[in-house]
């Protein structure tokens, strides 16, 4: 058991580069044994060994750039993607890269910084770190949050399909966590991104997001898919997070190999979106935009 | 075939046949265009109006490896 240099809930340290950098060499040694993501794989990625993502010890980057097509209180961003997911998505926008680990370029910890704290210098409002998924990449994602100054408001945009492990270590270090609930039942998650047990550990996440730091959750809703899982998130969200900010995205791309399912062949029809928001406004959802 | 001297700045559009716009990773730049393109869509006239500068070049990192 490793202790932790700090530990803090539901705000934000102090000395964030400071314990961020402490952070990141906790979870670079944590690679040994890797149980970042809640596939809780157990490889040796320091020795190459592969878990479900595909990861090794180091990280890529494949897009790093200005973005406006975010939340509205968080662009513009500047928005880091890291190659490689533990999810297998299939109609995954970025699945050339957010499938393959060893997509992009070097992970660039002092270029990065450089490009970042430029933008905010530039206009920039927040910094956004995300994949693929961040949490497989949790070393050089503190180490990059570690390189940022103290007062940079951080995004973490995840599939909040994390280990609790990797949330410890994630405490206190960014702002807002950005979370995805794709599934509203734990069919529809094994059969179009390959993943068990999806809703128990995304509300585990989601609960968590919400009570260590701000919380916004998105759902991209899904041709063919708004009774099975739109309306069993909104209403789990009505329950549980009662005044979490939401982002119901209606603009579905049958991105790479969404097409191997019959539903997934088409974008969501304009009656599909309007239903969906009936049922947001049913249940007296806080949409954001 | 890798295209050299590309940066990591990127943005894709999808034009359905019935004329919407899908978009993602949209850059200040992208969205300046699709306003030209969407002139009425409120919401992507609210996301031009955010802008920031771009990195400048010599601070961006190099080529893209696996962009074509």
């Amino acid at each position: 058991m490793i202790a932790l240099p700090e530990t803090v809930s539901g705000k934000r340290i102090a000395h964030r580069a400071q314990v961020a950098s402490e952070r990141a060499l906790i979870a670079r040694q944590k690679l040994s044994c890797c149980n970042l993501c809640a596939h809780h794989c157990g490889v040796n990625r320091l020795q190459a060994e592969q878990g479900p993502c595909h990861a090794g010890p180091t990280s890529r980057v494949f897009s790093a750039q200005i973005e406006v097509s975010d939340e509205l209180e968080l662009i513009p961003t500047f928005a880091i993607a890291l190659s490689g997911c533990d999810l297998r998505c299939s109609f995954c926008i970025t699945g050339k890269e957010s499938w393959n680990p060893h997509a992009g370029e070097r992970f660039d910890v002092k270029g990065l910084a450089d490009q970042a704290t430029h933008a905010l210098e530039n206009g920039a409002r927040t910094i956004m770190i995300l994949g693929g998924e961040p949490t497989i990449h949790l070393p050089d994602a503190l180490a990059i949050a570690a390189a940022l100054p103290d007062d940079a408001k951080l995004i973490w945009k995840t599939n909040a399909h994390g280990s609790a492990e990797a949330r410890e270590l994630l405490d206190g270090i960014f702002d807002v966590w950005l979370a995805d609930y794709k599934f509203g039942n734990d069919a529809c998650a094994q059969r179009l991104a390959l993943v068990p047990h999806y809703n128990e550990v995304v509300r585990e996440n989601l609960l968590w997001a919400n009570d260590h730091s701000e919380l916004i959750v998105r759902h991209l809703l899904m041709p063919g898919h708004v009774d099975c899982c739109w309306q069993a998130v909104a209403q789990w969200l009505a329950e549980h997070l009662p005044q979490v900010k939401i982002n119901l995205r209606s603009g579905f791309w049958p991105a790479w190999q969404a097409r191997k399912h019959a539903d997934l062949r088409g974008t969501t029809s304009s009656l599909e979106t309007e239903r969906a928001l009936r049922i947001a406004h049913d249940y007296n959802l806080c949409l954001v935009e | 075939m890798s295209t050299p001297n590309t940066t990591l700045q990127s943005a894709e559009v999808l034009i359905l046949p019935d004329g919407k716009i899908l978009a993602h990773n949209i850059t200040p730049e992208m969205a300046a265009v699709l306003c030209e393109l969407q002139p009425d869509n409120q919401g992507m006239q609210q996301r031009a109006a955010q802008t920031a500068r771009q990195p400048d070049s010599n601070l961006r990192q190099h080529e893209h490896p696996t962009r074509n």
